[in-house]
């Protein structure tokens, strides 16, 4: 008898230029909602492995997902592309974040079906693993998983975002079909904040036509339920579009009523970030008040994973985990990456009047991590790029380091954060470029209208 | 001076223009009033290389077909990307030779160990 395939995963994210939460897992391939927007669609159906075929569903071995949380059991068994013992040296070994729900939803339909992800959830419970969990999926609410989150509620181990991106019913059956309805996801955030769990409105992503409409509810709702952060990010459109992406781009395009979204995405997101394209700051900025200063008054954590006032994120985690959870555990994610030194450098400006010079070697950590073994940038879609020679030796510290110095790469931080950092020269060895923060104009408006940007 | 300069009160501008417009018509100021301001050139130095990998880079040129069959055959495999492009992933060979010239060791006897190490790999891979 065949064997079934089997998905590996944790993998190391894509986004870590930005990102704290590097350790990124799912417990399958695959994803049962029908979200219009999903960005992991997208990827997974630009895979040419997969073009014109039904992608199978995999599912983690459970067992070996715990030989790589523990370090034990034979270390052959730990693979994920033969490197579950690094990921346990680099991340499980430490207690490092565990970012479940990155490609696929941890509590949708096929865990209804499967129940991979209860047998996992009860192991991370039992190891009192800390995990932050992304999901809109139903099967979060079903007896036995509420029952597991009560019975280890006192350890406070698990954080939870939940997605949603209106407060308007009949609109969520229309972007999202066959995703439970945003009510109902706000009472799934209610239920989980009522047990003392850390949870996230993650407003991701904020779609301009769309989320704008009943946003001033869907943070009250939010807030009703017990959020303790926001996470947003604004829809992007990636330009590699083939003919499922373009279909459901032009569903997008009648509920946002707009009459050509490709020719709207053209004009307005900035040429210097490629064919992945983002709309620029201008679009977004009456929108961003608005979150940020509700998180302001409702002393809530505003995180901004949107390249675009990335900067005005309370916390470095832009997944909105905050800086001082009460477990130490939880607060175990990284610093090293651009979303923290932004947000340091815009607190540093507003408190003092100084622009903050950034260089390479602060924000990406001087000491050696999961970034300087080469073993595992094979992790990271941007290693393709490469001709194999290259990818068996460089390392995603040297990817990064590349990104930084090249200011004609639409993922360098100068044009990737449009202008947000500018490179104002190198460093003494000559090796990096160094940036300086570049305060904008909205930041003076806004302070002047007595908005707290120091937060 | 900020960049973004030149934009003040195109905020204001834009919900003048939008206000009590329906969800189609904002899309339509939106196009027209909030289009990105380029970021402007970086003309400062830049640093040799992208990264300590770059610097670590060499680029090899055979000066004829038979040189680089020879290698290919004989010592370190050539492989080619599908743009075209032409590498050697295993150069290991080059650091023991290298190594042994140092330690001012017998080449030919580091390079029969080699050539047996590998071969015993080959083995234990193939069963």
């Amino acid at each position: 008898m065949a064997k079934e395939p089997e998905y590996l995963s944790p993998r190391i994210s894509s986004e870590l230029d930005d990102c704290s939460l590097p350790l990124t897992f799912d417990s399958y391939n695959r994803c049962s909602l029908s979200c219009r927007y999903c960005f992991s669609e997208s990827f997974k159906s630009n895979n040419p492995m997969f073009a014109g075929k039904e992608i199978p569903l995999q599912k983690i071995d459970v067992g070996k997902f715990f030989n790589k949380i523990d370090g034990t059991g034979d270390k052959r068994s730990w693979t994920t592309h033969g490197d579950g013992a690094r990921l346990y040296e680099h991340f499980f070994k430490n207690r490092f974040v565990l970012h479940w729900g990155g490609m696929a939803d941890p509590f949708c339909y096929f865990e209804r079906k499967n129940g991979i992800g209860y047998e996992l959830l009860k192991g991370l419970a039992e190891r009192n693993y800390p995990t932050l969990f992304s999901f809109k999926g139903p099967t979060v609410l079903d007896d036995k998983y509420l029952e597991l989150f009560d019975q280890y509620k006192e350890q406070n181990n698990f954080a939870f975002q939940i997605s949603i991106i209106t407060a308007d019913d009949a609109m969520g059956k229309r972007i999202e079909p066959g995703v439970p309805l945003p009510s109902e996801r706000l009472r799934a955030m209610k239920v989980l904040s009522s047990m003392g769990y850390y949870t996230v409105l993650r407003l991701r992503p904020f779609i301009i036509g769309i989320t704008d409409h009943s946003l001033d509810d869907l943070l009250i709702k939010a807030k009703e339920a017990g959020a303790d952060g926001l996470s947003t990010e604004f829809f992007a459109m990636d330009g590699r579009c083939n003919a499922g992406m373009e279909k459901r781009f032009k569903e997008i395009q009648k509920l946002i009523s707009c009459n050509d979204i490709f020719k709207y995405f053209r004009d307005l997101s900035p040429s210097e970030r490629g064919t992945y394209r983002r709309l620029n700051r201008l679009v977004k900025e009456r929108h961003v008040k608005k979150m940020y200063k509700f998180c302001l008054e409702n002393d809530m954590v505003f995180a901004c994973s949107d390249p675009d006032y990335k900067e005005l994120s309370m916390s470095g985690c832009c997944c909105a985990m905050p800086e001082n959870h009460p477990n130490p555990e939880m607060n175990n994610w990284s610093k090293n990456q651009l979303t923290y030194h932004l947000k340091e450098a815009r607190k540093h400006y507003h408190r003092t009047g100084e622009c903050k010079i950034l260089e390479f070697d602060e924000v990406y950590g001087k000491y050696k991590t999961f970034m300087d073994d080469a073993a595992l940038t094979h992790q990271n879609i941007g290693c393709t790029a490469y001709t194999y020679n290259i990818r068996t030796v460089i390392t995603l510290r040297e990817m990064l380091q590349s990104k930084w110095n090249n200011v004609n790469a639409n993922s360098n931080p100068r044009n990737y954060l449009h202008g947000k950092i500018m490179p104002v020269g190198i460093d003494d060895a000559g090796k990096n470029l160094i940036y300086k923060y570049n305060p904008s104009e909205f930041e003076q408006r806004w302070a002047d209208e007595g908005i707290d940007l120091t937060v | 001076m900020s960049i973004f300069d030149k934009k003040i009160n195109v905020q204001d501008r834009f919900d003048k223009a939008s206000k009590g417009k329906s969800n189609g018509e904002t899309r339509v100021i939106e196009e027209a009033l909030l289009k990105p301001n380029p970021i402007p050139d970086y003309t400062g130095d830049t640093p040799k290389h992208h990264s300590n990998l770059e610097y670590r880079l060499v680029n090899i040129a055979f000066k004829t077909d038979n040189d680089m069959k020879l290698v290919n055959d004989y010592v370190m495999t050539i492989s080619e990307s599908f743009k075209g492009e032409k590498y050697i992933t295993d150069i290991s060979l080059l650091i023991h030779i290298a190594k042994a010239i140092k330690k001012g060791w017998d080449v030919a006897e580091v390079l029969n160990t080699f050539f047996a190490e590998k071969k015993a790999e080959k083995e234990a891979i193939n069963g």
